[in-house]
């Protein structure tokens, strides 16, 4: 009994708090999401609460970099990024080369200013 | 059991706990590091890469959990172990109620998803799938190329964009592992820079109604701000208030005209 929980125990750690966790979100999604059409009010809403939500993520990625990531100064990130925008909407809305646009500018300035 | 020798990071408020795991490592002839709190193991990890992080996940402030979602939001690849007194019960509970905590943006994502996947004659069953599939990058994509495609065809086209991105994700990932030890300091901080303008710039593409560009342009200005105050659960709240003003400007629009 024992050496069984033993070899087991990861598994079940990993369902209940890799697995699990996720999932009661997702299956909760999706039990409300029935019956409910694309131009609802709550679908709506929640389009608007997970763009914002993901913009946050971003924001967060970008603003307080760790890893390697963070060596690069906060300055040379926010202006690749900067870049990085400017070159979507100058380069007919392209994700691809905006992109570039933003590594290639945060190479130059990583190289430049440090890192 | 192989006896290699690893860098290793201890993050423990406990100082005796820290001490004796500490000497207990090294006296296998591992290096050890060792932190009290989050912040602290934040400016470790900015010095140097560990092969191993043991890492409380009660602490006082930042919590281990709140300390490794960072961590693996911001790229982080090396093991992480948390530890705890000892894994009663209780504690591994009070684990997966902080992850359920930080997985919340999900629920919001299949919401807003799956009306779009329906026809008629769609069963619960078949939504299964995609709505475990369900990823930022599932996501993003999926709302901007779905209205070019049959409703009959969505379902499948989903699960097979996810397929795509998870095969993808896991070779990538593979190559990754082997290469994030050699490669310089300023690519491997280029090559972190990828995730972050990819999700940008195609958050920024869909974004084409106004309700849609006020969210992320809310999200974007909160999400730090929420973080630096240190607001407890800062991207559910970043979502909710967000994504709630963007909701109401647009309803108010509409009422006006």
């Amino acid at each position: 009994m024992k050496a069984a929980a033993i070899e087991w125990g990861p598994y079940l750690v990993l369902i209940l708090i890799g697995f699990l966790p996720n999932e009661v979100w997702r299956v909760l999604g999706l039990l409300t999401a029935r019956g409910l059409s694309e131009d609802s009010e709550l679908v709506i809403w929640s389009r608007t609460v997970a763009t914002a939500l993901l913009a946050g993520v971003i924001a967060k990625l970008i603003l307080f970099s760790s890893g390697e990531l963070a060596n690069i100064p906060l300055a040379v990130r926010i202006g690749a990024a900067a870049c990085a925008f400017g070159a979507y909407l100058a380069i007919k809305r392209s994700v691809f080369a905006g992109v570039i646009a933003g590594e290639v500018a945060l190479l130059l300035g990583g190289f430049l200013f440090g890192h | 059991m192989t006896s290699r020798v690893g860098q290793i990071l201890i993050v423990d408020d406990d100082a005796t706990f820290r001490m004796t795991t500490a000497k207990l490592l090294e006296a296998d002839g591992h290096r050890v590091d060792t932190a009290a709190n989050g912040p602290e193991a934040t400016e470790r990890l900015k010095e140097k890469t560990y092969d191993l992080l043991l890492v409380d996940y009660k602490m006082p402030g930042i919590d281990g959990i709140a300390l490794v979602e960072a961590l693996r939001l911001w790229g982080h690849s090396a093991p992480i172990l948390m530890i705890s007194g000892f894994g009663t019960g209780a504690t591994l509970f009070e684990v997966a109620l902080g992850v359920t905590l930080s997985a919340t943006r999900l629920f919001p994502m299949v919401v807003a998803l799956l009306p779009l996947l329906r026809v008629r004659g769609t069963r619960v069953r078949d939504m299964l799938l995609p709505t475990h599939f369900t990823s930022i990058s599932m996501w993003v994509e999926s709302l901007r190329l779905l209205p070019a495609i049959a409703r009959e065809h969505r379902i499948a086209f989903c699960n097979g964009l996810s397929s795509a991105y998870m095969g993808t994700a896991v070779t990538f990932g593979f190559v990754g592992y082997y290469l994030a030890a050699g490669l310089p300091s300023l690519l491997a901080g280029v090559l972190l820079f990828l995730t972050p303008m990819s999700f940008f710039l195609s958050t920024v593409r869909n974004a084409r109604m106004m309700i849609d560009k006020l969210s992320l342009v809310l999200g974007l200005i909160l999400g730090p701000l929420l973080f630096y105050w240190g607001v407890q659960l800062d991207l559910m709240w970043t979502g909710i208030i967000g994504g709630s003003v963007a909701y109401a400007i647009h309803r108010g629009r509409e009422a006006t005209q």
